[in-house]
């Protein structure tokens, strides 16, 4: 290659760098506006933000297993517009009418012991359904825990706490960029919600000191469209060591593994399933079972999400397939 | 944009052939070989939207510079009498470190640690493309260098540090290979001296800034750059000239 033609390739390269990050530039704003900048613009707390009280139109609601996250703690709550409801279609994601508004806040509490001692609010997660697509929105809790403020690019943490074994635990908490949002959220060229299936919503809650079904409490509260829970089947607590290894840790699977390695998911083009509808022969975990033996004990799944081993959940699904 | 541009132009004045080859004779090698190490310091820059300046003030409190190293080999090619094209193959590793933080709990324990500190880098392999304009043929040859190097980022690594009060420390790491651009771009800028040990092999010292053209976020609305200031110690066998 002569230098000219050396000088040439040179220039195109850097034209080429220097007018994708003026494009880049560009499309800023657009995604910036998608959300508004302070948690409090949403009216998601009533009274002192910190104590988590939900304003009347979010519902809270429960998961029969939910995704780890570093050993967080977390709030759910749900809102739909006046006058709409969520519809139930099978034991999957439900049909969300657009404004429905997801709100997951994690926390840790000072000492897990003793909760009066308070907690350290850390981030809340939003989903707004708008025009039949869902945006994300990450919001960072404020050292005075009376707001959070929006952004996008992600960021680590320092947080500490007292675990219920009385020892110290700190970690590098991280916080997910929007493009980690969609990551996980993945479907296809759309984002949706994880947790919220019919099947992890079937399970019966505390309301008001009564034990109800969730699904006939939602549609009481006029969020869910009037359904029979035993229309649907019902997704294990993964933490309930009354159930078999096999469905513990299958369900296990489904809330922590399945939204990346499903169709349109992050990880949809690897083959195996681990959704809790699929059987085990179609799930394909058997051939994958000493990849996903090696990958779990060693922390390199999931690939995104938590910054320390969910020792605990790794134990349970190695166990399953040491049994297979 | 302007000021993209203006980097743009000087590059290009500066290895345009025309403007810059100097009418001497000289004894650079056809092509040479050689491996190289170089200890940097780095740091990044911030460059977020409105929406993330909060995190970003408050990166810029929490992290200072960090220690990093490239290492790996190069290659030469003569494409004039003063101009070499170098481009190699490296695996380096940058990025920043968080200052040390005091910790709280909610009952005070001996046992417990004080604080925290945590290493962020990236372990990466990269391949630099640079020209070089070599100004003399004595045994003591200094040069320009300009160029990009295209970096594949093989995994982010986050190592925090816990201390104690009686001085113990205790660590634990985190490795992450998804929430980054897999592929940043920097710039190359330098200068080296080249010592002729014989007619065949030679040492080189070279100060050499780099600067990331691409973003290493993954996000649209928050650019981090890192740049670094390293000096390259290189020895270089030529084996044709």
């Amino acid at each position: 290659m002569s230098h000219k033609h050396f000088t040439r390739a040179l220039a195109l390269l850097l034209s080429l760098v220097i007018l994708s990050n003026y494009s880049c530039n560009q499309q800023d704003e657009i995604a910036v506006n998608e959300m508004l900048p302070r948690l409090s613009d949403y009216a998601i707390f009533n009274g002192n933000a910190s104590d988590l009280v939900p304003n009347a139109d979010y519902k809270l609601y429960e998961l029969a297993s939910t995704l780890f996250t570093d050993y967080a703690e977390k709030q759910r709550l749900i809102k739909v517009p006046a006058g709409k409801t969520i519809k139930a279609v099978n034991d999957g994601l439900p049909d969300f009418p657009d404004g429905t508004v997801i709100v997951k806040t994690f926390y840790y509490f000072h000492d897990k012991r003793d909760i009066s001692k308070g907690k350290n609010i850390i981030e809340t997660r939003l989903l707004i359904k708008k025009d039949n697509h869902w945006k994300v929105g990450v919001f960072k809790w404020n050292r005075e825990q009376t707001d959070a403020i929006l952004f996008t690019s992600g960021d680590y943490q320092s947080v500490n706490w007292i675990g219920l074994d009385g020892k110290a635990n700190v970690i590098s908490y991280r916080f997910p960029s929007n493009a980690d949002c969609r990551t996980c959220h993945q479907s296809d060229d759309d984002v949706v919600p994880i947790g919220p299936k019919i099947r992890n919503l079937n399970i019966n809650v505390a309301r008001n000191g009564v034990s109800v079904n969730q699904l006939t409490h939602l549609a009481d509260e006029g969020v869910l469209n009037r359904v029979k829970p035993t229309w649907f089947s019902v997704l294990p607590d993964y933490h309930n060591t009354s159930l078999s290894v096999e469905h513990r840790a299958r369900a296990y699977l489904e809330v922590n593994c399945a939204h990346c390695h499903s169709d349109g998911g992050f990880a949809g083009n690897r083959r195996p399933r681990f959704g809790y509808e699929y059987s085990l022969q179609s799930s394909n975990i058997l051939a994958e079972k000493a990849t996903m033996v090696q990958r779990m004990g060693n922390g390199q799944m999931p690939k995104l999400g938590n910054t320390v081993l969910d020792k605990e959940g790794t134990d349970l699904v190695i166990k399953y397939l040491n049994s297979l | 944009m302007m000021k993209n541009l203006r980097i743009y132009l000087v590059i290009i004045l500066v290895i345009s052939p025309d403007i810059l080859i100097a009418q001497t004779q000289n004894s650079l090698g056809k092509f040479s070989i050689g491996i190289t190490f170089e200890p940097n310091y780095g740091y990044r820059t911030l460059n977020f939207s409105s929406g993330n300046k909060l995190i970003a003030e408050k990166r810029n409190a929490n992290e200072v510079f960090r220690f990093g190293y490239a290492l790996g080999m190069e290659l030469k090619s003569k494409i004039s009498k003063n101009i070499l094209l170098s481009y190699g193959l490296q695996y380096l590793e940058f990025g920043y470190n968080s200052r040390f933080q005091t910790l709280k709990f909610a009952n005070a324990n001996p046992e417990f640690p004080v604080g925290s500190k945590t290493d962020f880098f990236h372990q990466v392999v990269g391949i630099p493309l640079s020209v070089q304009y070599h100004f003399t043929k004595s045994r003591f040859n200094p040069y320009i260098i300009i160029g990009v190097q295209l970096d594949c980022i093989l995994q982010k690594t986050a190592v925090t540090v816990l201390e104690y009060e009686d001085g113990r420390t205790n660590s634990s790491e985190h490795r992450s290979t998804l929430d980054f651009q897999r592929f940043p771009v920097s710039a190359l800028l330098g200068a080296g001296m080249e010592y002729r040990i014989s007619d065949r092999i030679s040492m080189v010292a070279e100060p050499l800034l780099k600067r990331s053209i691409t973003s290493l976020i993954a996000d649209r609305t928050a650019k981090e750059k890192p740049y670094s200031v390293g000096l390259a110690v290189k020895i270089v066998y030529k084996f044709k000239r």
